[in-house]
């Protein structure tokens, strides 16, 4: 009986908290690899790579100026390039205000953008947000009503993505945008040169500082957050999870609109390696197979799902098979590749000889 | 006709360039509105769900004769596009442009008998204009070329009427360069450069003005208006006056700074320059007492 009071009043609160982090983190690496993705493609393309570029820092210097107008420290200037974004304050910001704003500057980025979706979604499609049926009392039972509901809501917004009618303009522009959203949910530069290294390493630091510096800001964040629940205890604790579900709902979001912004650069950076002409098939075979199934299936009630899963399919299919095909194939000769490993060799070893 | 033959005594062509395709965007937005909702409406008319419903509600009022609101929907989305347009871009003559593609549209499907297909030849047509004047506006801006000599820019330009400005970099004073979202991410950019008589620069202009009405007993009548204006000189040229979209842009710009740089004289230059003069003044007063001299010396001979 001892041990289930403990679970409940202290380690309850955390379960839902923890949900959230462990969502943020997997959205962390994500970004991190698409920002090694984006990097690789550089090169080819770099408008692309401004874009995101600029999507990204627009959400930053969005997210860091509604910090600046929450905390009534008013925005003096805003300034957005594809190179850099710069918000400054009216009057400075000192204390618990100052460490405000920071949060929104470092972590605002990471659910501003999903927020938009989330909005949209309320608007055209409110019945993924289903509030959890039971409470819970204990850290274990916390971890289950929160995993049950945001797997409810992941599934729902996977069955909305998958029944998107291509053929309908909106519905295009949805995808559209959750596209640009997943392009824009890194907060981090892809510079000519990586000049600044700024990579998860960099925006762990920033968190840890932001935790360390002020510690006493933190305990109160959390004493919030405590406080919260035993108040929702006595009334409602469907209030506290719902808070904590908000963030989880944005994270999921954020995580799929990150998976679709990878296959996009997948699929450029696949093409690359394509030779000229060939490589704009797997482009035309996105199209094509999607409106050729949209035909074939016309009569049947999952035709949208089924159109979708093939369009992937045969450009998956396509794109693998121009890679193997249609490239250069001295790449991949193992003369050409034995001739370069001699050379690579040479040069060694007259490197090794001039210093001798 | 080769860029070699426009070209000087001594001068060679350092670059050659063209706008960049997205460069006109802002003049293509126009066209893409059309097609745009050339789409929008085809799929809303054929395809939606939602039109069903509006259509079953306009057979009440219309009975079978659905083709007028149908118009009518398409007359006023269209013009408001080409209002919002005409604001953006604070110039009228889009809406009007709207109003006679709007106006020919509709005279074309009633005499070519295409009313029964409104539903197919309304998005078609917008879908058909649109693509037009993307092509229009695109072979437009192929028409412009600048080259870039070691002397002066020539700037050509125009579809009917083919214009053409020569600039030497001597009289260029400033150079004024800009780049939008598209031109930060596509690099490219525009560079006007001003010369001393002031070309390459427009006026930004403002202007309020407030009424006042009313009559009194009816046979008394006021009326007034208030107004001013205020004016911002500008950097701004017409695309065929300026270096207009260029890529790579930050490359174009060191280039024309460092030409115009290389024909301003610096200091020094103008130092040397005071000082050869000088001495060519120096020298004429010489040649001047030599000769007097030489007079003098004439004079002394005959005397004696």
């Amino acid at each position: 009986m001892g041990w289930e009071i403990v679970d409940r009043f202290l380690f309850a609160p955390l379960a839902p908290i923890l949900g959230v982090i462990l969502f943020w983190s997997i959205q962390l690496l994500l970004i991190e690899s698409m920002k090694h993705l984006l990097r690789k493609i550089w090169s080819k393309h770099q408008s692309l790579c401004r874009f995101t570029n600029l999507v990204g820092l627009f959400f930053q210097a969005f997210s860091h100026a509604i910090g600046y107008t929450i905390t009534k420290c008013g925005v003096s200037h805003f300034y957005i390039s594809v190179d850099e974004s710069k918000v400054e304050p009216k009057r400075q910001a000192k204390g618990a205000v100052e460490w405000i704003t920071k949060v929104f500057l470092f972590i605002g980025p990471f659910f501003v953008p999903a927020l938009l979706i989330f909005i949209l979604l309320l608007l055209g499609y409110n019945a993924a947000f289903k509030v959890p049926a039971g409470s819970f009392y204990t850290f274990s039972d916390g971890l289950i009503v929160f995993g049950n509901s945001l797997s409810y809501f992941s599934q729902k917004f996977i069955e909305l993505l998958v029944n998107l009618d291509f053929l309908n303009p909106f519905h295009v522009f949805f995808l559209l945008f959750l596209i640009f959203i997943g392009l824009g949910i890194r907060p981090l530069y892809i510079g000519r040169e990586e000049k600044r290294k700024i990579n998860i390493i960099y925006d762990l630091q920033n968190i840890k500082n932001l935790l360390s510096e002020r510690p006493v800001y933190i305990i109160s964040v959390f004493a919030f957050f405590y406080i919260l629940y035993y108040i929702c205890l006595f009334f409602n604790l469907n209030w506290y999870i719902n808070l904590m579900l908000f963030f989880g709902w944005l994270s999921v979001i954020s995580i799929v609109a990150i998976i679709i912004a990878h296959l996009i650069i997948l699929l450029v950076k696949s093409t690359d390696q394509i030779c000229p002409f060939w490589n704009l098939l797997p482009y035309v075979t996105l199209f094509i197979s999607y409106g050729l199934s949209r035909l074939v299936f016309y009569s049947l009630s999952f035709q949208y799902s089924i159109s979708i899963v093939i369009m992937l399919i045969s450009t998956f299919i396509v794109t693998l098979f121009l890679n193997r095909v249609k490239t250069n194939k001295l790449k991949t000769k193992a003369s050409i590749k034995k001739l370069k490993d001699l050379e690579v060799e040479e040069i060694g070893n007259r490197r090794g000889s001039s210093k001798r | 006709m080769g860029i070699e033959e426009d070209l000087l005594k001594d001068e060679h062509l350092e670059k050659e360039l063209k706008p960049h395709p997205f460069s006109f965007f802002s003049l293509q937005s126009i066209a893409l509105f059309l097609i745009l909702w050339g789409i929008i409406f085809g799929w809303l008319v054929n395809f939606s769900g939602y039109w069903t419903g509006f259509e079953s509600f306009l057979k009440d009022f219309f009975g079978s004769f659905v083709l007028l609101p149908v118009l009518l929907v398409w007359w006023v989305v269209t013009l408001a596009g080409g209002v919002v347009l005409s604001l953006v871009f604070i110039r009228w003559r889009i809406f009007f442009i709207y109003i006679f593609v709007l106006a020919v549209g509709t005279i074309i499907m009633f005499i070519g008998g295409w009313s029964n297909v409104y539903n197919v030849f309304l998005p078609v047509y917008l879908i058909c204009i649109g693509l037009l004047g993307v092509f229009i506006i695109d072979w437009y801006r192929r028409s412009h070329k600048y080259i870039i000599t070691n002397f002066r820019v020539i700037f050509k330009g125009g579809l009917i009427r083919k214009r053409e400005r020569t600039l030497r970099y001597d009289k260029i004073t400033d150079i004024e360069s800009s780049q939008g979202i598209l031109g930060q991410i596509f690099d490219f950019g525009t560079i006007i450069p001003i010369t001393q008589s002031g070309f390459g620069l427009g006026k930004d202009t403002s202007f309020a003005a407030m009424g006042v009405g009313g009559t009194a007993k009816k046979r008394f009548g006021l009326f007034g208006i208030f107004g001013g204006s205020k004016e911002v000189q500008t950097p701004r040229a017409r695309t065929y006056y300026e270096l207009h979209g260029v890529y790579p842009y930050r490359e174009v710009k060191k280039l024309i700074e460092s030409l115009v740089q290389g024909n301003v004289i610096i200091p020094y230059q103008k130092e040397q320059v005071e000082y050869q003069k000088e001495q060519l003044d120096i020298q004429k007063q010489m040649k001047a007492l030599l000769e007097k001299q030489l007079e003098l010396k004439n004079q002394d001979e005959e005397e004696s």
